[in-house]
């Protein structure tokens, strides 16, 4: 058998032929290492290399800056401050609190005091190192806990509430309080952040950024150098990764390069070390919660009040977004009729804490999912009991009044009892542990119920610009990113769909800040949804104005007139008379020389959307995914590591545009949940300073961390609530499943003591949690 | 420093900085920038290439970290990327089953991924499951969730047992005539040398001899580094903790053995990589504890080029081989002009990460004798894989009646030198073997150590490590006492 059979061969398992990548697709460059990311680029000519000066402390203010030897190293063209910034000296989009090179008090270890450009990244390294700041320490304030006892706030709290807490505790059986504790988490992104500025003439700017936010970073740049942005122009091809780590947090970076780029007129380099990047950069915000909650005997919650505090770091960064975020799915998956929750986003002296897939909904779930364990553990019933008597129902509301709709809750988790056999699942897991006496499993459950759109209702629009070229190949611009999760894919199925060309003969191009304009960040899961549904309307508005060419060119070749014409595999027909066609390029031609405009841009607003967050009352999301997941963890009680035994998804797709892609990001969003609830600790000493950071000391899942047995059911069902096509984005709903994995260790350890006892277990569980949490309830024992 | 090589299908001279890594050899002057730097200190997998080398069974070829591995040690080697491992339009059978498993995403870290499973099956074209996830221990993935990339490895093993043919298209043709043409380079070694030696600041001697003469005539001896492997002190020196003012670099010494056996005794010489020692079968019929920590260390990639000898020689108190060697009562053999001496493992530790080698000595060897006992090694981090140890331990016993006799019990990561629990040795020595015993051994051990806290655990989490390995230990060793 040749090697063309063996593609065939394992291409069997596909949905559809016609998901057979392309040859430029980028799976394909990928594969033969071909594909090119930022610094895989040729070298512009004259290329330096810029290098920051980072502040050591946590809080301290600058007294002096002296980089007069740094200035002296042969190869260093220059040594910038806050003094060389021309225009405003800000980062910040909605609160202003993040300057790119402060005046007077570095705020967190690994800000950025001074950018340095030399011939050589060794040069510039060396160069770093000659630059003396001084510094007065200030105290810094490194810990929730310390936040919340100086009130050191970002910005205001805020929350919503429905139906009446106090009265709902007052009718309970059972009210418990507690505090809940989620961790901070590294993005780990493969390429780390990195640009690229290249003067042109004038004022002109290009900047190849590793940026989920072209615009933002176009709208910083100009505003830091107090130009237009139409002299800016921002390219990104495609991203080593982001998840959330290059939304906000790419624009200081860019910025940086920017400003040495207009003050020197060379292209410059800037790329950060993975010790850089991870000692820098913000991570996940940890939350520290408060809950009480009321239930009656049997598991029905009456009443759920929780308090959110959130270590934002330095700066505001989108520590709001998030925080709303995490408010919007405080109740998760399930129908509370009283509920008050409480944000307080919190300021620290760390690195500015930001957007991580999940965007705050991840936190938010944790602590109702850990409520609904203790619940199940006070009554002494089954988790998934509880869970499934307080599961939403059709048409139930949200707290903030949203209606829900195809509300998929209960039907999954049914779904998932029955593919998993439960109970005997159940049983097979007490069986085992009464068998083994330094082993034990356990079985963890979680629902989820993800909202989309961003909660930042004007963000939800997306642009595209298509041309279809007089050869019948088309090109498509987007005011997507794509970072690995096929954003491009998606489009470019969407777009040779609606126009009837083949898959090959549609290119998607860089995103390019003069191609598409004000785009919104490729985040929140929307890049699909809101991005297809633009190049989808080009491509029909281009193929509308083909239409009646495509007649009068019909009827003249074959005599009759076409009442309809369909587009399909590069050939336009009457829809009654398939075999009398003509080519897309036959057409293409005969329309550009009619003067047909064959380029349209098109534009999409998600529809139905509106949200106030006075009231703290509207419909702030487009549709929800809905799924569940389950877990069974295996776990040494004498070294504390954890095993995955096996891992079930059940996850509502809708109609998906590309199976194989979808499947990918509910594999590879579990697993990084997995990784933040097991595996990934940040650890901060007593200054706060980094010490994880590099990969020898964070630990990320690796591939014999995976589920022994691991089981994905996609529900491809019709939909009429969905996103582009009917399909429903699919980018951070599965992350939420890793949960189920921490509960699964929190399970195995509790049998230990059948059932009886909470313990103490905190996130991540690596083996050390695990051993403590096991020590925690011996001691409660003795 | 000149050297010769070939990268893919073509041959290559070239003057090289000896102080380069391949990585930024391939990325820089070769323009392959489909090899990726994503940590720069072998913790990823992002870059790893496949070398090929002559051995007497043939070429033989190695998943390898391109940023810890010094360029000059290309001469005489094949590299191969990417873009070497199909023949001309075709996909390669991996490439092929990436691309339709969809085994990447944002793509970063696929070329590591595809050489390191390439390497897997030209040595073994239908790998078990195991063998997959063994070959990828050292490639880490951020996107996937690796389900595609084992379904990928999957898929192509599984068309392989269905036609054998296919294993044919494992390997691109060209690679059958590298061989020949790799023996064509050996005459430029000698000029090769000669030019290294010149380089004044990076010696390769080809012999002790010749590595004598340099110990000895070098005005300051504290200025040089001995490297073997390299992956220890490259870390450093990548990182900017560390700057070698001169090295010496070890991997061509002729002299240097693998692994032997007789009079009762293993010998792992400086040669012998952790690869050569885990996949040794005496070795682990002999030290099946010493077997396990090999195969608990590090990463695919890193095994097949760090040595066992440099392990012992980092003197580290987190080295996983140490522990075993120690239990098993290993002796370092040490080589200078002036002859050879035996240095007992347990004296060879001075401090932190201080050895007891001379400055003109360098150590050849590790004897081991074939001793009867039960052995057991344990390593607890945060992963399971490709981590460094919080602690570690090794357990050495002999049962005679019922009873212990000859404890030997050893811990990393509690001091600053790898431990001998001697407390808990001697409580153990003579009882009768029993579950009461062994949890006040443990009790014991907890007690007998004081270990610090840092980023990769707290005291009291060692301590109660130390102590919950003596109880693992006996599990695995006598599972009859705890039923
Ligand atoms: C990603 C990664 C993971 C790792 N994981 C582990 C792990 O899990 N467990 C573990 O124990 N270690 C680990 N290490 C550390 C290291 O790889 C091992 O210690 C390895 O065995 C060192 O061997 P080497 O040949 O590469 O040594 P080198 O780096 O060449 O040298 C190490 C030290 O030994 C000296 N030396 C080398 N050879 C000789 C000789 N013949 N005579 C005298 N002195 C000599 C050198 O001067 C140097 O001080 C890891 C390293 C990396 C980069
Ligand atoms: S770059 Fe990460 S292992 Fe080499
Ligand atoms: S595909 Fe992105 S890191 Fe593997």
């Amino acid at each position: 058998m040749a090697v063309k059979d063996i593609k065939k061969l394992s291409l069997e398992t596909l949905a559809q032929e016609q998901q057979r990548p392309t040859a430029d697709e980028a799976i394909r460059l990928h594969v033969k290492g071909e594909s090119r990311f930022i610094c895989d680029e040729p070298k512009p000519e004259r290329l330096h290399y810029a290098t920051v000066v980072v502040s050591p402390y946590a809080h301290a203010r600058i007294k002096q800056i002296d980089a007069e030897t740094a200035k002296q190293i042969d190869g260093v063209v220059g040594v910038f401050t806050w003094r060389d910034i021309p225009g405003e000296n800000e980062l910040g989009i909605k609160i202003k609190d993040e300057p790119l090179l402060p005046e007077n008090i570095v705020s967190y270890i690994g800000q950025p005091v001074a950018v340095i450009v030399a011939a050589t990244p060794a040069i510039a390294e060396r160069a770093c190192q000659a630059v003396s700041v001084d510094y007065e320490v200030l105290e810094p304030i490194l810990t929730i806990e310390r936040a919340r006892a100086k009130n050191s706030l970002l910005a205001p709290e805020f929350g919503l509430s429905a139906g009446d807490t106090e009265k709902g505790f007052a009718e309970s059986d059972y009210v418990l309080e507690g505090v809940i504790t989620s961790c901070a988490q590294e993005h780990l992104y493969f390429e780390t952040q990195r640009v690229r500025a290249i003067p042109g003439e004038g004022a002109e700017m290009l900047l190849q950024s590793s940026t989920q936010s072209p615009s933002e970073v176009q709208t910083l740049a100009a505003r830091v150098l107090g130009v237009d942005r139409k002299d800016i122009t921002v390219d990104v091809k495609r991203l080593g990764g982001a998840f959330g780590g290059k939304e906000s947090a790419a624009g200081l970076w860019s910025c940086l390069a920017a400003l040495v780029c207009y003050h020197l007129k060379l292209p410059i380099e800037l790329k950060l070390s993975r010790e850089q990047d991870m000692a820098w950069t913000g991570k996940r915000h940890p939350f520290e919660s408060s809950f009480k909650v009321g239930f009656d005997k049997a598991g029905r919650i009456h009443a759920y009040a929780v308090e959110f505090d959130a270590d934002g770091g330095a700066c505001a960064d989108l520590t709001m977004a998030i925080m709303q975020r995490a408010v919007l799915h405080a109740e998760n998956a399930y129908h509370i009729p009283n509920i008050k929750v409480l944000a307080r986003p919190l300021k620290t002296n760390i690195a500015p804490n930001t957007a991580f897939r999940g965007f705050g909904a991840p936190q938010g779930v944790f602590v109702i999912e850990s409520v609904i364990q203790r619940i199940a553990r006070k009554l002494g019933k089954d988790p998934l009991e509880i869970r499934k008597l307080n599961a939403y129902q059709e048409q139930d509301g949200a707290p903030y009044g949203q209606q829900l709709h195809e509300a998929n809750v209960l039907p999954l988790l049914e779904r998932l009892e029955e593919h998993t056999d439960y109970q005997v699942l159940k049983e097979k897991v007490r069986e085992f542990n009464r068998h083994q006496r330094f082993i034990k499993r356990g079985i963890g459950i979680v629902p989820v119920k993800f909202g989309i759109s961003f909660t930042t209702p004007f963000l939800n629009q997306g642009s595209a610009l298509v041309h279809l070229y007089a050869d019948g190949s088309v090109s498509v611009s987007h005011g997507g990113i794509e970072m690995g999760q096929s954003v491009n894919t998606k489009v470019a199925r969407i777009v040779a769909a609606e126009m009837g060309v083949p898959l090959q003969r549609v290119k998607i191009e860089s995103h390019n800040t003069k191609r598409t304009a004000n785009t919104s960040p490729t985040a929140a899961s929307t890049g699909a949804d809101i991005n297809g549904n633009a190049a989808r309307n080009a491509a029909r508005e281009i193929i509308d104005r083909l239409r009646p060419l495509a007649v009068q060119l019909l009827e003249r070749k074959y005599g009759h007139a076409a009442k309809r014409i369909l587009f399909e595999n590069g050939y336009a027909f009457s829809a009654d008379a398939p075999q009398e066609r003509l080519t897309l390029r036959e057409l293409a031609v005969q329309a550009w020389q009619s003067r047909i405009d064959l380029s349209a841009h098109g534009y999409y607003s998600t529809p139905r959307l509106n949200f106030d967050w006075e009231t703290g009352r509207g419909t702030p999301f487009s549709y929800y995914v809905y799924g569940c997941g389950l877990v069974v963890a295996e776990v040494d009680l004498l070294t504390g590591y954890v095993t995955l035994k096996e891992a079930h998804l059940i996850h509502e797709t809708a109609q998906t545009v590309d199976e194989r892609v979808d499947r990918g990001q509910i594999e590879g969003a579990f697993i990084q949940g997995v990784g933040w609830c097991i595996f990934e600790e940040v650890v901060y000493d007593s200054q706060g300073k980094n010490l994880t950071e590099s990969l020898t000391t964070y630990k990320i899942p690796a591939i014999g961390d995976i589920p022994e047995k691991w089981s994905i059911e996609m529900i491809q069902a019709e939909r009429e609530f969905a996103g582009v096509k009917g399909s429903k984005a699919v980018g951070e709903p599965p992350f939420l499943y890793g949960e189920a994995a921490f509960f699964a260790v929190k399970d195995a350890i509790e049998s230990i003591w059948d059932y009886t006892i909470e313990a103490d277990l905190r996130m991540p569980a690596t083996p050390e949690s695990v051993l403590r949490a096991i020590d925690s309830v011996s001691n409660k024992r003795a | 420093m000149k050297i010769s090589f070939y990268l893919n299908r073509d041959l290559v001279h070239a003057d090289v900085d000896p102080h380069l890594t391949t990585l930024v050899y391939l990325r820089e002057s070769r323009g392959l920038t489909g090899v990726k730097e994503s940590c720069n200190e072998g913790d990823c997998g992002a870059c790893v290439i496949a070398l090929g080398e002559r051995t007497e069974q043939g070429m033989c070829y190695h998943a390898v970290n391109s940023c810890l591995y010094p360029v000059v040690r290309l001469h005489g080697k094949h590299v191969v990327t990417l873009e070497g491992i199909h023949d001309a339009d075709e996909l390669h059978p991996l490439q092929a089953a990436m691309e339709n498993e969809h085994g990447a995403q944002c793509g970063f870290c696929t070329s590591g991924i595809i050489l390191s499973l390439f390497c897997l099956f030209l040595r073994n074209a239908t790998p078990a499951n195991e063998d997959i996830l063994q070959a990828l221990d050292g490639s880490l993935c951020r996107c996937t969730g690796y389900a595609s990339i084992l379904r990928a490895a999957r898929s192509v093993a599984a068309q392989v047992r269905m036609d054998e043919d296919i294993e044919n298209h494992l390997t691109p043709a060209y690679f059958s005539g590298i061989p020949e043409r790799l023996d064509s380079i050996d005459e430029l070694i000698d000029e090769n040398r000669k030019l290294a030696v010149a380089a004044r600041d990076y010696f390769i001697p080809e012999d002790l001899h010749e590595l004598f003469e340099i110990l000895e005539n070098v005005d300051n001896p504290s200025k040089l580094t001995l490297i073997s492997g390299d992956t220890d002190i490259m870390v450093g020196v990548n990182l900017g903790k560390f700057q070698p003012q001169k090295i010496v670099d070890l991997h061509r010494i002729r002299e240097f053995t693998c692994i032997s056996r007789d009079n009762g005794l293993i010998t792992i010489g400086a040669r012998a990589t952790l690869s050569d020692v885990l996949d040794n079968e005496e070795v682990r019929r002999s030290f099946p504890a010493l077997t396990e920590a090999v195969r608990q260390m590090c990463s695919t990639p890193i095994r097949n080029v760090a040595t066992l000898v440099g392990n012992v020689c980092t003197a580290s108190p987190i080295a996983d081989a140490i522990p075993p060697l120690l239990a098993y009562g290993a002796t370092v053999v040490v080589q200078s002009i002036k002859g050879t001496r035996q240095v007992p493992l347990r004296d060879w530790f001075k401090s932190y990460r201080k050895t007891a080698l001379g400055h003109d000595e360098v150590v050849v060897a590790i004897e081991i004798p074939i001793i009867d006992c039960l052995a057991s090694f344990e390593k607890t981090g945060k992963r399971k894989t490709l981590d460094i140890a919080t602690v570690n331990s090794a357990l050495a016993v002999q049962v005679m009646k019922g009873h212990f006799e000859t404890v030997r019990l050893f811990f990393g990561g509690v001091a600053a030198v790898p431990f001998e629990a001697e407390m808990t040795s001697e409580f153990l020595t003579g009882k009768e073997a029993g579950e009461a015993v062994i949890y006040e051994a443990s009790r014991i051990a907890a007690k007998e150590i004081s270990p610090l806290s840092d980023v990769r655990g707290s005291l009291e989490f060692r301590r109660q490590l130390a102590a919950n390995h003596i109880i693992k230990h006996f599990t695995k060793l006598m599972p009859s006492l705890f039923e």
